[in-house]
């Protein structure tokens, strides 16, 4: 793959064969040296082929191989011409992160984060095919979920009105039609919300070890030795069989509206298209569903900090910073070569980044910027940042969503065979439960890329500022 | 390629299978000398991502009928099948009689009787979550021994 240094913190991969724009890739020059042999830059290639694409396809600095579209894909489709394509936004519709802060210090916690972790344990239902037995929602309950997320959750008892000013669009997606959703999500979903699950999701407890920006820090409640929560979860069960269901029926449909596909996970149908509706309006059920699930996980972390503090989660002063997709398509303003134009985009392993001043950004941000959110592995530190304005001029609001991954599962298993995961990152001072043995190994902490690295180019790139440093405390792995 | 251990599924081609990696996911290499085979293979493949070694008594059985327009298709419905059967109804397909590939128009249509374990008990979980089989670089390859592909599983 043909890939030209364009400055210090972007690569050119130039229009070549069936492709219509340029892919631009956000790295440096260490990060594209471990990209080189690795077929992601294919799959950028592949991405600028669909029709309607406009701008370029682009890479965050976390790329790495995915289906159809690599993890920390972007792409912007005209409204008219161009597509949707399931294989953009993912599998784990809304996967995405929240970020919770505290009234508790690093001191306050000394000697009791295994307590801590365990009483979250306990409360955070996870791990392998978690499902809760006290909460299978009746189909008119998951319609009501679909169509009003994080608020339905919080109607339910599960949080307080002021969490939803601090998620992305308040928490809910417009659009959502509960017809658009197969029996079999239903399904799926049912039992399912509330849940972790296992793989690469988490709760994190933290604490603030370096600010950057001190006004923004103290906006979002993130002063030096804050302890804080993240939670990285997405649309469970239901959102994988609503993509596994669009993937199926969109399988035609590229043929019927003679679209050549380069790859069979790139499957899509034209944005005006009654395929194309349908897809966006269960995509948004799925989404609205992930963001009610990270509301209720937010209500049982607050009742397993009750639990391991003896006080009211209120008086702990728990509250949420911000909640963020990292695997959505939306429609959005963008500037495109001069002049404003409604697009699709498609940010898959890609989180928005809007920056000050933009009306989409919560009001209580509206002068700093949207808060972006990016966990690194969980024995190093993750990284609060907010929106910059190069994030709307390079990448249509967009910025990287994590560590990206640098190891296979099965060469992490290789790597860290006869070595004692848990006992290794309790000497790096964190604590970590995981509900299975086997996902500790293959989640170590150098199976992914140093974040520092993402975040140096992500900050040079102009796509976000850092704000704080997050290190880890204890970690509760599903 | 190394054989997946027997868990008895019926008929004289049993197909092979191998994991492999796809970075954070699995890959599933399979190998047989028929389309039964294959899908043969996928399923005692699935059976170990999901429970390892473990046996399992069967608690009942479904009759699966499906139909795709090719090969790889079916793979990929067949797989998704027994993935929701987990996911939704705590249900392992640990083995499958009576497995059957015909053409049907166009395409194929598969025929079986799944027999399934009941995975919610306590101690019988599984071992992973599985989101979804994909159509990732999938290609059903011909070749003097049989039929090979590579199923990339998300995890």
């Amino acid at each position: 793959m043909q890939i030209e240094r364009l400055d210090d913190c972007s690569y050119r991969i130039p229009k070549h064969g069936r492709m219509r724009v340029d892919g631009i890739v956000l790295a440096d020059g260490r990060l594209v040296e471990g990209l080189r042999s690795d077929p992601c830059l294919d799959q950028v290639a592949a991405v600028a082929c669909l029709p309607g694409i406009v701008g370029a396809s682009l890479a965050m600095p976390d790329i790495h191989w995915g289906y159809g579209f690599p993890i920390g894909g972007v792409a912007a489709f005209d409204m008219d011409e161009g597509v949707v394509s399931p294989g953009g936004v993912g599998y784990d519709i809304n996967c995405g992160v929240r970020l919770l802060s505290s009234k508790l210090t690093r001191e306050d916690v000394e000697g009791r984060i295994p307590d801590l972790v365990d009483a979250l344990f306990a409360s955070v239902p996870s791990g392998v095919g978690s499902h809760r037995r006290d909460l299978t929602l009746s189909p008119q309950q998951l319609k009501t979920v679909c169509e009003k997320g994080a608020e339905w959750a919080v109607a339910a008892g599960y949080g307080v009105q002021s969490d939803l000013g601090a998620v992305e669009d308040r928490g809910v997606i417009g659009g959502a039609e509960f017809a658009a959703v197969s029996a079999r999500a239903c399904e799926r979903g049912r039992s399912q919300l509330g849940t972790l699950g296992s793989g690469n999701h988490f709760v994190e407890v933290g604490v603030v070890d370096e600010v950057y920006r001190p006004a923004a820090a103290e906006r979002m409640g993130l002063a030096p030795a804050t302890v804080v929560f993240g939670i990285h979860t997405g649309s469970r069960g239901f959102g994988y069989q609503v993509c596994s269901d669009s993937l199926e029926g969109l399988g035609r449909v590229a043929t019927k509206y003679g679209i050549a596909l380069p790859d069979a996970q790139l499957v899509c149908a034209p944005l005006r298209s009654p395929e194309g509706r349908r897809y966006l309006a269960a995509m948004a059920c799925a989404a609205n569903y992930a963001f009610a699930n990270r509301q209720m996980i937010t209500h049982f972390v607050r009742e397993g900090l009750e639990t391991a503090f003896g006080a009211p989660a209120s008086d702990l002063g728990v509250r949420v910073v911000y909640d963020v997709a990292h695997n959505i398509a939306k429609v959005e303003t963008h500037e495109v070569d001069g002049r404003s134009r409604r697009v699709c985009v498609h940010r898959k392993g890609a989180t928005r980044s809007l920056p000050a001043g933009h009306p989409l950004v919560p009001e209580q941000y509206r002068d700093i910027g949207q808060p972006v959110l990016i966990p690194g592995d969980m024995g190093r530190y993750s990284y609060v940042a907010v929106g910059s304005r190069g994030a709307l001029a390079r990448t249509f609001g967009s910025c990287a969503h994590g560590a990206g991954r640098l190891l296979s599962r099965k060469a992490a298993l290789k790597a860290t065979a006869g070595r004692k995961v848990r006992e290794e990152l309790a000497h790096r001072g964190v604590y970590v439960r995981a509900a299975g043995a086997q996902t500790l190994r293959e989640e170590f902490p150098e199976a992914y890329k140093d974040v520092a690295d993402v975040m140096r180019v992500v900050e040079k790139a102009g796509l976000a500022m850092p704000v704080v440093r997050i290190s880890p405390l204890g970690v509760l792995k599903g | 390629m190394r054989v997946g251990r027997s868990i008895g599924t019926e008929g004289p081609d049993r197909g092979a299978y191998r994991m492999g990696s796809h970075t954070a996911d699995l890959a599933v290499r399979l190998a047989a000398a028929s389309p039964e085979g294959l899908l043969a293979a996928l399923l005692r493949a699935l059976r170990c991502i999901y429970v390892g070694r473990r046996r399992l008594p069967v608690c009942c059985r479904r009759t699966l009928t499906m139909a795709a327009p090719d090969l790889e298709s079916l793979l990929v419905r067949f797989a998704n099948e027994i993935i929701f059967d987990v996911d939704a109804r705590q249900r392992l397909a640990v083995d499958a009689t009576g497995l059957s590939v015909r053409s049907v128009g166009a395409g194929l249509g598969l025929r079986c009787c799944l027999l399934l374990a009941d995975v919610s008990a306590p101690g019988a979980g599984t071992e992973r979550e599985v989101k979804a089989a994909t159509h990732h670089r999938l290609a059903v390859r011909r070749g003097r021994t049989g039929l090979a592909a590579t199923m990339v599983l998300d995890i």
